[in-house]
């Protein structure tokens, strides 16, 4: 199903966007088949309201979407909607339900202990393990500009809890909530003489050199407990050599031209938070379409964030707040429910941008699987189980579609480990901590 | 029916209830579950990782006075676990600011801090991500280009007459110094000025494009972003005995010592007559030290520096970036959030700097620090003029930092008060008492402000149910206090038409036990507070070591309260006898085969 360009640039709630880019895109010339599969992680925080999330009765190829779904209707064929998956391991470890949830989300291990409380005063640290997005791109480690990509919408805190992509234990890797920054880090060199871009590239290039030559001098002089920060600086320098080298290698990076420069916002800002999130999306759906990076996650606040939907005239309570709202309270869960319809109307439209980007026969949806996704399955239980999780896309036909699939307390580990396999990691046999493990879903 | 916390909507957001209902009943009353369903899971925890407790009846014991000394113990005092420290946002405007003269503030748009017990400037906390170092090369490449336009005033040399080589060699050494806060070694200096040779094939003119590349090298090296402390061996020589070289500690090097102490007092980087000091070899003794200390508290860099371990200690900038919900608070203006701000700012560095300088004052004070448009949102009279100035209050309602407007606003939300953060917040950073954990997967929802009823009254629960009050008798009461001050910090004597009650109690303090009538008693009770004094050490410990204590700490810790109430809570004095301890001056050294491996290690070309 084709959707009118119109309804493409006018986006959501009748703003009208630019995309100029979308509309000459070229198709990138590839062999059939020979497209490169992507990884996204669409996240928002504190859970949802489950028994308007999931498809009641039906089957398990033909089912009609609940409410809160209601705005994927037009991309029902692309989408796989999961029951009864449990995040088993966020029950287990120290501190709260939200840090737990957000350290485990990605990473299925246990989370470390640690000093960050969460909102009911426990304590926890950083996740114990990498999140499936780092460790695909350091097995799969395809020749992109960038490793990874982290996005963030008003996700600034630095703690647990605003966290969900980790390099490994104790490695958080922070998301860049600034969309102009963005913009700058992909696009800025594009319309640029390449000439000038290369001069840049030589000059940084010396400079980096002799910047790692003093990791290896004070390797040697420092305490052991000071080398792994040292280690960490030196790996994060290596990175972002790779990445500069990889900026002059053009095809398909070549032939994508960059979208119209986004204004400068203020990150932790309420009213802008839907304006901001439309230029992260559209961003992340340019860098995928230009093979710029294969694994991201889009991260929409944080958990116990204390973040109001002004722009939509919810001004008294904070998402957490309402979240909490109890089963007898209708109106706040009312407005929770807003809320998470929003998320979902968000999701549909990041969807709608990955289907305008022509591959071969298909589209870059068809390419891509996103990974919708929350730290709890339920906001006022902090409840793990039964977690709402969602895919969309095909990743290159890895995975059937249009589904509703049902499990019995399956651990999310297991989701992961499909999901490593249907990116093509399928030598991998297991996925976070093993005991929570207990074989692959196959998505296929 | 047996009321449960669910049914209060209690506020989720800093403690909750604890021993309330267990999830199963709360399940049950919510009408989630039946009565003959089976219990929900219990969390589990794996070997090795400390569990919460299962109910909070297992309250604290009160605190112990603290005797960590040990008089029998004569080995030498343990300086405790040391990381190497990144620069913070803070430090790194400072620095640039000190070494090239530009005020750009560069790190105001870098990644914010990690903070840890409710500090930003803590070792183990601080990274540096893949998206820390593009911004640290963005940043390095604008501040050399501003610095090359000023090429002839910062080389310290004249490059036609001494050759350009020569000339950007003799740069990189002294800009080295102050770069990287140490003499450079000669291989680093010869590597440096390998740039020069790597310009020639760039764009000219020569000199200025390597100029810049030193420049942006130097700033992207980890001896520029980090602290990097490496220590030297100890050697004592008593009088008749042979030398003996201290096996578990390493003596600070004086330009390790340089920068601990700039970047404590000042926030940045050391000036020269730190490095001369350090060059001459004169930062080795307590005495030198402490006397760096003085001159360096004269400075003005110093007040912001100082101030800003009151600020982040006690929350007092987030006042900057609070809402008010227009609702409930129709006439709150956010002009007034950097007044608020600039109040309690004032009012330390007054505390710190100014005549009366006993720390108690910081809760018991009877003044504050207003100007026009501030004392206006107050409600004061008599105040004109822009700039702040001392201003008596009165002492039945306001008692030093508690009741100025910038807590009270960052300890409220955004639409009503909330004795629950605000009794967690004098609990957790003025007494030093962690709460204990509450019951997991307990519902919980927040009270919605209510134009009919109280604040006290929707937390009346808290205390009527036996089950929630083992815990939130330690909270709530104390929150109580504050209920005179709404949440943009003004006083009130009655809310939603019913009088304020600001009675409650502090209890299970080592010495400020008992009962209190409104926020002033309750502050100036936690002044005479040893337990509060001593806290107030060991935050400034934290800030001060970049670390939260460790066991080994503790008697050094005792020994820094000691001197703190010997000098009449002199903050100034009691940072300069800090500089003085052996935590600031020495490091762990490392185990015996480690140290052999690094001696082979830099004996290797």
């Amino acid at each position: 199903m084709n959707l009118s360009r119109r309804a493409l640039l006018r986006g959501l709630g009748g703003v009208a966007l630019s995309l100029p880019l979308l509309q000459t895109l070229p198709r990138v010339a590839r062999a059939q088949g020979a497209f490169p599969k992507r990884l996204v992680v669409f996240f928002n925080p504190n859970g949802t309201l489950k028994e308007l999330w999931s498809p009641r009765g039906g089957t398990e190829t033909d089912f009609a979407l609940p409410p809160l779904l209601a705005p994927l209707e037009r991309h029902k064929q692309d989408l796989v909607i999961f029951d009864g998956v449990d995040m088993a391991v966020a029950d287990t470890g120290p501190g709260g339900p939200h840090n737990r949830g957000m350290a485990t989300l990605l990473t299925g291990e246990i989370i470390l202990p640690g000093n960050f409380a969460d909102g009911d005063g426990q304590t926890a640290g950083w996740a114990g393990g990498p999140s499936i997005d780092q460790l695909l791109a350091d097995r799969l480690a395809p020749p992109t500009r960038f490793r990874t990509l982290e996005l963030g919408v008003r996700a600034i805190e630095n703690e647990p809890r605003a966290r969900i992509s980790y390099r490994g234990a104790d490695q958080p890797v922070p998301p860049e909530n600034q969309p102009l920054n963005v913009y700058t880090r992909l696009f800025a060199g594009m319309n640029q003489d390449p000439e000038v871009m290369r001069r840049l590239l030589v000059q940084r290039r010396s400079v980096l050199d002799v910047v790692r030559e003093d990791f290896a001098r004070l390797n040697a002089k420092l305490a052991p407990e000071d080398r792994r920060k040292l280690e960490q600086h030196a790996e994060s320098v290596r990175q972002l050599e790779r990445s500069l080298e990889a900026g002059v290698a053009t095809p398909s990076g070549a032939l994508c031209r960059a979208p119209e420069m986004p204004p400068q916002f203020d990150v932790a800002s309420e009213d802008d938070f839907a304006e901001i999130a439309r230029h992260q999306m559209q961003l992340l759906a340019m860098a995928l379409a230009c093979d710029m990076t294969r694994f991201s996650t889009l991260e929409f606040s944080s958990a116990l964030n204390a973040l109001r939907f002004t722009f939509m005239g919810l001004r008294e309570q904070d998402g957490h707040s309402l979240s909490h709202a109890g089963d007898f309270s209708a109106e706040q869960q009312a407005q929770w429910a807003r809320m998470n319809t929003w998320y979902a109307e968000q999701l549909a439209y990041f969807l709608d941008l990955l289907r305008a980007v022509p591959e071969g026969d298909g589209t870059l949806l068809d390419n891509t699987v996103v990974l919708w996704c929350s730290e709890l399955s339920r906001g006022n239980t902090h409840s793990h189980s039964d977690m709402p999780f969602l895919l969309a896309g095909r990743a290159g036909g890895a995975i059937r579609t249009g589904r509703h699939r049902v499990f019995d307390g399956a651990p999310h580990n297991n989701l992961l480990l499909g999901l490593c396999h249907a990116m093509g990691a399928d030598d991998l046999q297991s996925f976070g901590n093993r005991e929570f493990c207990t074989g692959a879903i196959d998505l296929g | 029916m047996k009321p449960h916390c669910s049914a209060l909507r209690i506020a989720c957001g800093a403690l909750l209830a604890a021993g309330c209902a267990s999830p199963r009943e709360a399940a049950v009353l919510d009408g989630d579950a039946t009565p003959g369903d089976a219990a929900p899971a219990p969390v589990t925890t794996p070997p090795n990782v400390p569990s919460a407790p299962a109910t909070a009846a297992s309250l604290p014991p009160p605190p112990q006075a603290p005797d960590h000394c040990d008089p029998l113990d004569l080995a030498p005092r343990d300086p405790g676990p040391a990381l190497i420290r990144r620069l913070t946002r803070t430090e790194y405007n400072n620095t640039v600011r000190d070494l090239l003269g530009d005020a750009s503030a560069p790190a105001d748009t870098f990644l914010p801090d990690e903070e840890f017990m409710g500090f930003r400037n803590q070792a183990g906390s601080l990274q540096i991500s893949a998206l820390h170092v593009e911004q640290y090369m963005q940043a390095s490449e604008r501040l050399a280009a501003t610095a090359v336009a000023r090429l002839s005033a910062l080389l310290p040399c004249e490059p036609i007459e001494d050759g350009e080589a020569a000339c950007l060699r003799t740069f990189i050494e002294s800009f080295g110094l102050r770069a990287w806060r140490r003499p450079l070694e000669a291989a680093e200096v010869d590597r440096l000025a390998s740039l020069y040779d790597a310009a020639a094939t760039m764009e000219p003119p020569r000199l200025e494009r390597a100029f810049q590349l030193v420049v942006q090298a130097m700033l992207q090296s980890p001896n520029f972003l980090f602290r990097i402390e490496v220590g030297e061996p100890y050697v004592t020589q008593a009088v008749g005995e042979p030398a003996r070289e201290d096996t578990t500690r390493l003596k600070l090097t004086d330009y390790e010592v340089a920068s601990r102490l700039s970047y404590l007092i000042w926030q940045s980087m050391p000036d020269g007559a730190l490095l001369s000091a350090a060059e001459q070899g004169r930062l080795g003794t307590r005495e030198e030290v402490a006397a760096q200390a003085r001159r360096m508290m004269d400075d003005p860099r110093a007040r912001p520096a100082l101030i800003d371990f009151f600020n982040q200690w006690l929350r007092v900038d987030e006042v900057l970036g609070i809402e008010r919900d227009p609702q409930w608070y129709p006439d709150f203006d956010p002009a007034v959030r950097p007044l608020l701000a600039e109040e309690t700012h004032a009012f330390v560095e007054d505390l710190l700097w100014g005549s009366d300088r006993d720390l108690k004052a910081l809760f018991a004070a009877d003044h504050t620090w207003l100007n026009e448009s501030l004392a206006r949102f107050y409600g004061v009279e008599g105040v004109e003029g822009e700039a702040f100035r001392r201003v008596a209050v009165n002492p039945s309602q306001r008692a030093g930092v508690l009741t100025q407007g910038a807590i009270m606003a960052v300890t409220a939300k955004p639409n009503m008060t909330s004795p629950v953060f605000r009794g967690a917040y004098v609990r957790e950073r003025v007494l030093c008492t962690p709460l204990p954990p509450p019951p997991p997967n307990l519902p919980i929802v927040p009270p919605d402000p209510d134009p009919n009823s109280s604040t006290r009254q929707k937390f009346e629960q808290h205390s009527a149910d036996p089950a929630c009050a083992g815990c939130h008798s330690l909270i709530d009461p104390v929150g109580f206090g504050f209920e005179n001050f709404d949440a943009v910090g003004r006083w009130r004597t009655e809310e939603n038409g019913h009088l304020v009650d600001a009675s409650g109690a502090l209890s299970a303090t080592l010495d400020a036990d008992g009962p209190f009538d409104g926020a002033a008693a309750l502050s100036r009770q936690l002044a005479e507070s040893e337990q509060v004094q001593r806290c107030v050490v060991t935050q400034a410990f934290r800030f001060a070591h970049g670390r939260s204590e460790v066991p080994e700490d503790l008697c050094g810790i005792d020994s820094l309260y000691a001197a703190y109430e010997r000098g009449g809570r002199d903050f100034l004095s009691f940072i300069e006898y800090l500089t003085t301890s052996d935590t600031f001056r020495f490091r762990r050294r490392p185990a015996a085969e480690n140290a052999e491996n690094t001696e082979h290690a830099e004996s290797t070309p």
